[in-house]
């Protein structure tokens, strides 16, 4: 009788620690998948135009436009020497979607 | 399964009082003297027997369904992108007042275009292996953008963009071929050792096709990638730290070069001519300066864009010497000849980035990079070369979105 309560309580022992175990894999596999925010929905990316005067440093920052590249004059003008600008850099930023 | 193993357990505890009953048997149903020989049977068929059995099967189901999403996903991939390239050819067309092929003729000459092979020279006998494989470039180039030339002809930056997001699609075409040979081939010999080797490069793939898709979408539209970095370095090094900036005349297609003067110092800025998608010929540019134009270089500087490791930080900036230059390695041969033949020191500099950054639209950490590394240049230059000296700075990489 002594053998048998050893070998219940051994059992008993490893089945709880098993499940333990396997709850504990189970939650580290899926934790990436249930527990954080699909990628695309949170942050988006976004080309932005860097416009600067060529005569001091104002600068100017619109979302892209076809036709846009570092080096084109822009229609956009500088409110202190009424120069257009020119396109300084093209280049995606990440942004916090709002919703 | 369950209840048979619980009934056969359950045997065995009726069984306590005969004899020498020890946990291993009641767990095992045999051995250590009495038990049950039924219930040892099922365990050996489930331990041992069904998955020698079954586990190819297994394995061969689990690849499959996975590597069978990929080629979805990846045929979806190409469907979109193909409606994107044919949709941007018809709203340029229709702006500038083209004419062009009906829909579907466009569609299919892309089609034709993304089956196209490149053969490359034998490498049986090396002598001369560069000068081939840069002719084969140059002419791959020109068919490339002729093709795209008889679906709209359309001037030369547009028919570059276009030639250039074909070529992606060219690649994203091959590695749908690949993917879906050895997912036939698996499945042919019902073999999930040729299916692994998909499914281990599987991360990967699709990092790549991801790249890919985000490239063909800044090509169409014109924007500066991640590649960009090079051509971008050059240009704001001419905009902004250099005097006197002229275009040295020249006959060399798709390259820009102009003469500046920093700090006295006579600088001659190479790199391609945008802003249309190509690398140039910078390899042709610097034999022109140093043989033909009688410059004396004290260095020749490289910036490029490098793939990082995991790691690194997005661009950060590494300083060496060689020649920085991927692709190939043409161009890296020739301006190496060159430098040897003349003794000239060579500089590099590296923006390091990922690979999926560097073929997509260029990140803002990039374009903050670009403006340390003209800081760098300066410095380079100031500490190595001194006044009334020559210095070749070559912007490497695809100058599309960067004008000069
Ligand atoms: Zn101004």
């Amino acid at each position: 009788m002594n053998d048998l309560n050893i070998f219940v309580i051994y059992f008993t022992t490893v089945t709880v620690g098993a499940i333990i175990v396997l709850i504990f894999i189970t939650y580290f596999f899926m934790r990436k998948h249930i527990f954080a925010p699909p990628s695309g929905e949170i942050v988006t990316s976004k080309a932005v135009t860097v416009l600067k005067c060529p005569l001091c440093d104002y600068r100017l920052r619109r979302s892209f436009k076809e036709g846009d590249h570092v080096g084109a004059v822009a229609t956009e003008t500088c409110p202190i020497h009424g120069t257009n600008l020119i396109v300084e850099a093209v280049y995606s930023e990440s942004e916090e979607k709002k919703d | 399964m369950l209840t048979q193993s619980i009934a056969g357990y359950l045997i065995v505890f009726a069984e306590q009082n005969s004899k020498n009953v020890t946990p291993a048997s009641a767990l095992y149903g045999y051995g250590y003297g009495g038990g049950n020989f039924w219930l040892f049977l099922f365990w050996l068929v489930i331990f041992f027997i069904l998955p020698f059995l079954f586990g190819d099967y297994y394995q061969l189901l689990r690849l499959s369904g996975t590597i069978n999403r990929l080629l979805v996903d990846l045929g979806r991939t190409l469907n979109q992108n193909m409606t994107n390239i044919i949709s941007t050819i018809e709203n340029i067309a229709r702006k500038k007042n083209i004419a062009t092929p009906a829909r579907s003729e466009i569609e299919n000459r892309i089609k034709d275009m993304i089956e196209y092979v490149v053969i490359t020279p034998t490498q049986l006998e090396p002598q001369g292996l560069v000068a081939k494989l840069k002719h084969l470039m140059t002419l791959y180039d020109h068919r490339l953008e002729d093709l795209v030339k008889r679906i709209i002809p359309a001037e030369k930056p547009v028919v570059q963009n276009l030639a250039s997001s074909i070529e992606a699609l060219r690649v994203l075409n091959f590695i749908y071929k690949i993917v879906m040979h050895y997912y036939k081939l698996g499945m042919k010999y019902k073999n999930p050792w040729i299916l692994l080797q998909v499914y281990m490069a599987l991360p990967q793939i699709k990092e790549f096709v991801n790249a890919l898709n985000g490239a063909i979408a800044a090509f169409t539209k014109g924007q500066p990638i991640g590649d960009s970095a090079g051509p971008l370095t050059a240009f704001k090094f001419l905009r902004e730290k250099c005097e006197e900036v002229e275009p040295v005349n020249h006959s060399i297609e798709n390259t820009y070069i102009a003469r500046c003067r920093y700090g006295n110092r006579m600088i001659y800025v190479v790199k391609a001519l945008g802003p249309g998608s190509n690398t140039g010929r910078i390899d042709d540019a610097v034999i022109y300066l140093v043989e033909r134009c009688g410059v004396k270089p004290k260095m020749i500087i490289t910036v490029d864009a490098a793939l990082k490791l995991e790691g690194e930080k997005t661009g950060t900036i590494a300083e060496g010497i060689g020649v920085a230059i991927g692709g190939i390695g043409v161009e890296k041969f020739n301006i190496e000849t060159i430098a040897a033949r003349y003794g000239i020191p060579l500089y590099a500099l590296l923006i390091k980035m990922s690979m999926p950054e560097a073929l997509t639209l260029m990140t803002k950490e990039v374009a903050e990079a670009t403006g340390k590394t003209v800081d760098r240049i300066c410095r380079i230059i100031e500490e190595n070369v001194r006044e009334n000296e020559e210095v070749i700075l070559i912007g490497v990489g695809n100058t599309i979105g960067v004008g000069q």
